[in-house]
């Protein structure tokens, strides 16, 4: 649902709309609170606890609700916002909570109606890596995508700042849950371990330069367009698949820009 | 009811799963919670036990219930199949039909359907008029697969709360897969292979019976075809599938195209090699823990799905309050929370069971 537009007479707050939900649910409070100490939040888990959708409503007549706001009394008011809540999917129960409560009705995020993810299998290059732990070879490693001649103006700030080809832009797994090393694995991990540390170059705060040589390929999952990554995407978790000889191919950043899905409309930055 | 007293040709003199009706019963409860799992000291029967024992009754073959090592097993005639692929040919294994009962030193022992993968099973133990029912896990929504969940009345009700919290309450199964096809479809329309996560016995089969054949062809990783093989020679039709085991290459050898394909795979197929040649492709999980958004982002998915093999907050009621027991037993999931709501707001003797069973991962 769209709410662009909608005007809240009055701020609801969260323990208010919590109150009518309980009353509504007829769920004790305490049960509600493990059930947000669960879902991470009180706006989803007011919106979980409502159920699956039991219709749909018309965003004009949410507005004509809205807009007769001020002539309700506190019942009329607390049984009209529990019967639009019932007729909303869970992403728009909590955007139309958050406008109620004075916020803007953005959608959360990684809700999947707003945010397309893909994974993506890419040749990218091992840029720098950061040493992880004392007396352990551990590293975090940073693989780059070569910025062809279709990289937009915002690259080629980028480009002459590292006087480089490539940008750096995915972050090796740290992990399968996010711990331990990025070698983790791989059956080539100590050969690569024994590599780096061959072939560390300048040290940049906690990270460190290798040898611009070594291409690997990658799987990367979760995807998306995102405008704060100069990449123009983010991954959610990306992990080595080959290590590739010396001389291969890098896959252009224009490559995986192009595969990204066009983002809608969300009102979300990142 | 009818008596069974073998099955699967072995002898009667040699199988422990048949003695005579009649038993002394020396005062104490029926069932027992040991560390081993729950114990049935008139039979001397373990259900879903946790290590070996000598008799073992599975309530179905997910691994955190049917594991190995076991000197008998007792199972639904529909899980023997998946028990041998699973726990090896030469295990001792005898089958039980839905409604059909063994008699164990005076204790009648009958299966009846729980509605979570095919072959899950309630246990219903009575003896001397007192009626215990453990529902392994279970769910009472019927999803056109397995046998529907069928309430069984007792005295004492042992439930999972897998999925106990009232957050979780699932959508209808049609809602669902319809997301799934207009996914799939809207990723074969840019040429983008669709990656479907969903564990090997259950899920999986519940996917492939209701996906849009239309859009393009169906593979199965290799865990999932050789369930699939054993649950079709039962008797189940799951719609056509193409075989993955062989590798994806091999598939494209073989001139099916991948495309426009969707892959069903167990999560753990995406860190083994199997599914690099299909390079760039949308990946999804269908789990009831999908329904909470932190969850969406676990593992990187692309999409999620709520599709669940348990009740949820609804259904576990439902199945409680149907049961007619007096005294609830819950275990495998929020059971602090769901036994406390049982007390307070249902008035039900209700506690908690804890048993080494976390692995909630085939949701």
């Amino acid at each position: 649902m769209n709410f662009d537009g909608l005007v809240v007479a009055e701020k609801v707050s969260l323990p208010r709309l919590k109150s009518w939900i309980l009353a509504a649910t007829g769920l004790p409070l305490w049960l509600l609170t493990e059930s947000q100490r669960f879902a991470g939040s009180l706006n989803e888990a007011l919106a979980l606890v409502l159920g699956p959708p039991e219709g749909k409503i018309a965003e004009k007549e949410l507005a004509e609700g809205l807009e007769r706001w001020r002539e309700w009394d506190e019942l009329q008011k607390q049984a009209w916002t529990i019967q639009v809540l019932l007729l909303m999917e869970v992403p728009d129960r909590r955007s139309f909570m958050a406008l109620l409560n004075g916020r803007t009705a953005t959608k959360p995020v990684g809700s999947s109606d707003t945010v397309e993810r893909i994974s993506l299998q890419v040749d990218a290059i091992l840029l720098y890596v950061r040493p992880l732990g004392r007396g352990i070879a551990q590293y975090e490693l940073t693989f780059g995508l070569r910025v062809d001649d279709s990289a937009d103006g915002g690259l080629e700030e980028e480009k002459s700042l590292s006087d480089s080809q490539y940008i750096g832009c995915l972050k090796a797994m740290v992990g399968e849950d996010g711990a331990g090393s990025g070698l983790q694995g791989v059956p080539w991990e100590g050969e690569l371990t024994q590599w780096i540390s061959g072939n560390l170059g300048e040290r940049i705060g906690p990270i460190r330069g290798v040898r611009v040589s070594e291409v690997f390929s990658l799987h990367c999952k979760g995807v998306e367009f995102s405008k704060r990554h100069k990449a123009g995407f983010k991954a959610a978790s990306v992990r080595m698949l080959v290590w590739h000889s010396e001389g291969a191919s890098v896959t252009p950043l224009s490559a995986v820009r192009d595969l990204l899905p066009k983002p809608q409309d969300s009102g979300q930055s990142g | 009811m009818s008596l069974r007293l073998f099955s699967h040709g072995f002898d009667r003199n040699f199988f422990p799963f048949c003695t005579s009706k009649s038993g002394k019963f020396g005062g104490m409860a029926l069932v027992t919670f040991t560390e081993l799992g729950f114990y049935c000291a008139q039979a001397d029967l373990y259900i879903d036990p946790l290590r070996r024992v000598p008799k073992a009754l599975v309530t179905h073959a997910h691994s955190d219930h049917a594991r190995p090592g076991m000197e008998h097993y007792l199972c639904h005639t529909q899980s023997v199949g998946i028990l041998k692929l699973r726990l090896g040919q030469r295990i001792s294994v005898q089958s039980l039909a839905y409604g059909e009962s063994i008699w164990m030193n005076g204790v009648e022992v009958t299966l009846f359907p729980a509605g979570h993968v095919p072959g899950s099973a309630q246990v219903r133990l009575s003896y001397r008029g007192e009626v215990w029912v453990i529902s392994g896990d279970y769910k009472t929504v019927g999803d056109g697969l397995t046998p529907a969940f069928e309430s069984v009345r007792c005295h004492h009700f042992v439930t999972e709360s897998t999925f106990g919290l009232p957050i979780f309450q699932w959508r209808e199964q049609q809602t669902v897969f319809d997301d799934i096809n207009a996914w799939w479809r809207g990723n074969a329309s840019f040429g983008r292979p669709s990656v479907l996560l969903g564990y090997s016995l259950g899920k999986a089969q519940r996917i492939l019976k209701y996906l849009d054949r239309s859009v393009g062809p169906v593979i199965c990783h290799g865990a999932i075809a050789a369930s699939n093989t054993v649950l079709e020679n039962g008797g189940f039709d799951f719609g056509s599938w193409v075989d993955g085991s062989g590798g994806l290459t091999d598939l494209r050898d073989r001139g099916v195209g991948t495309e426009n394909s969707l892959v069903v795979c167990p999560p753990n197929a995406l860190r083994s090699a199997w599914i690099s040649p299909l390079g760039n492709y949308s990946l999804a999980n269908c789990s009831g823990w999908m329904a909470v958004s932190k969850s969406g982002d676990w593992g990187g998915v692309d999409r999620g799905f709520v599709l669940s093999d348990h009740a949820d907050w609804p259904q576990l009621l439902e199945a409680v309050k149907a049961s007619g027991a007096e005294h609830v037993h819950v275990t495998h999931g929020f059971s602090a929370v769901l036994a406390q709501y049982l007390r307070e707001s249902l008035g039900l003797d209700a506690d908690v069971v804890e048993q080494d069973m976390i692995e909630r991962r085939d949701a």
